[in-house]
């Protein structure tokens, strides 16, 4: 079933999801990105630790990014290191992970509610200590709590997922 | 429109007090992003006659690999790489405009308009 846009504000009205706001003033809203209260608290609320403020900062420039419609690259039917985001196999779980290349390397995943909508519900996780199988059964598990009759979606190619420049490695 | 949050995250910046380190990392990635999105662009108006990532390597003495990275994401440009990836397009800054921040906060069609008129 398709996820529709009053289901989305409903979870957000309950505080389950937080709908990114960018921090990039100049740039348009091509689209959407909703996130978890854990990751919404890493993306606003200032660390002590500065390491960490600057690795929010980044994530949330990735986000920006991906919002504003900027080229996108994604490793989708490869193994490809070096990607914005990478399609988790097996490819019909259709765990999603963004990836800031940092030291941490951070790791958020996530799922496509529908074309240029993400949902990312589990993380931040250092990749270095990540159990990725486990992190993957997290995400769908948390995706049924949020949305138990509804799938995210399939595609084929990375247009099924990000209109214009996404780029399939 | 900004927003109260862009307003808040842009505050030190506009009141001339020191910005907080991870807002120089977000600045920095910015950065990176869009000098990385031109060069995507540029390329892939090159590679509508033919232009291939082998070609542009092959320009710049680098292994098609290292081109692919470099187009991949932009955590591995550098101020050298870009230079290279812009000469091996054949492209050059015009003019290399630095706007005041107060005058980018306006709404675009206003900051078009200033920009006309002077």
């Amino acid at each position: 079933m398709l996820i529709e846009e009053d289901e989305i504000k409903r979870l957000c009205d309950q505080g389950r999801l937080f709908r990114v706001e960018p921090l990039a003033w100049r740039e348009t809203q091509e689209r959407a990105i909703y996130v978890s209260r854990d990751i919404y608290r890493f993306l606003t609320q200032p660390s002590a630790d500065p390491a960490a403020n600057g690795d929010r900062r980044k994530l949330h420039r990735l986000f920006d990014r991906f919002i504003s419609g900027q080229e996108i690259s994604a490793a989708f039917k490869r193994n490809i290191k070096g990607s914005n985001i990478k399609r988790l196999s097996p490819p019909n779980a259709e765990v999603w992970e963004f990836k800031v290349k940092a030291r941490p390397q951070l790791r958020v995943f996530g799922r496509f509610a529908a074309k240029d909508l993400f949902l990312a519900i589990t993380g931040p996780v250092d990749r270095a200590n990540c159990d990725f199988q486990a992190e993957k059964i997290r995400c769908q598990y948390e995706w049924s709590k949020l949305l138990p009759e509804h799938s995210p979606i399939h595609g084929s190619t990375i247009d099924d997922y990000i209109s214009a420049k996404g780029i399939s490695l | 429109m900004i927003t109260s949050r862009q307003k808040e995250f842009l505050s030190e910046i506009l009141e001339g007090k020191p910005i907080p380190e991870d807002k120089l990392v977000y600045f920095r990635e910015r950065l990176r992003d869009r000098l990385h999105s031109a060069i995507l662009a540029a390329f892939q108006q090159r590679a509508k006659t033919g232009f291939k990532q082998s070609d542009l390597a092959e320009r710049i003495h680098k292994k098609r690999a290292q081109i692919t990275r470099w187009f991949s994401t932009t955590s591995n440009l550098t101020l050298d790489s870009i230079s290279d990836l812009m000469v091996g397009l054949g492209m050059d800054f015009d003019e290399f405009p630095f706007t005041p921040i107060e005058k980018t906060l306006a709404p675009k069609d206003r900051q078009v308009k200033g920009r006309k008129a002077a």
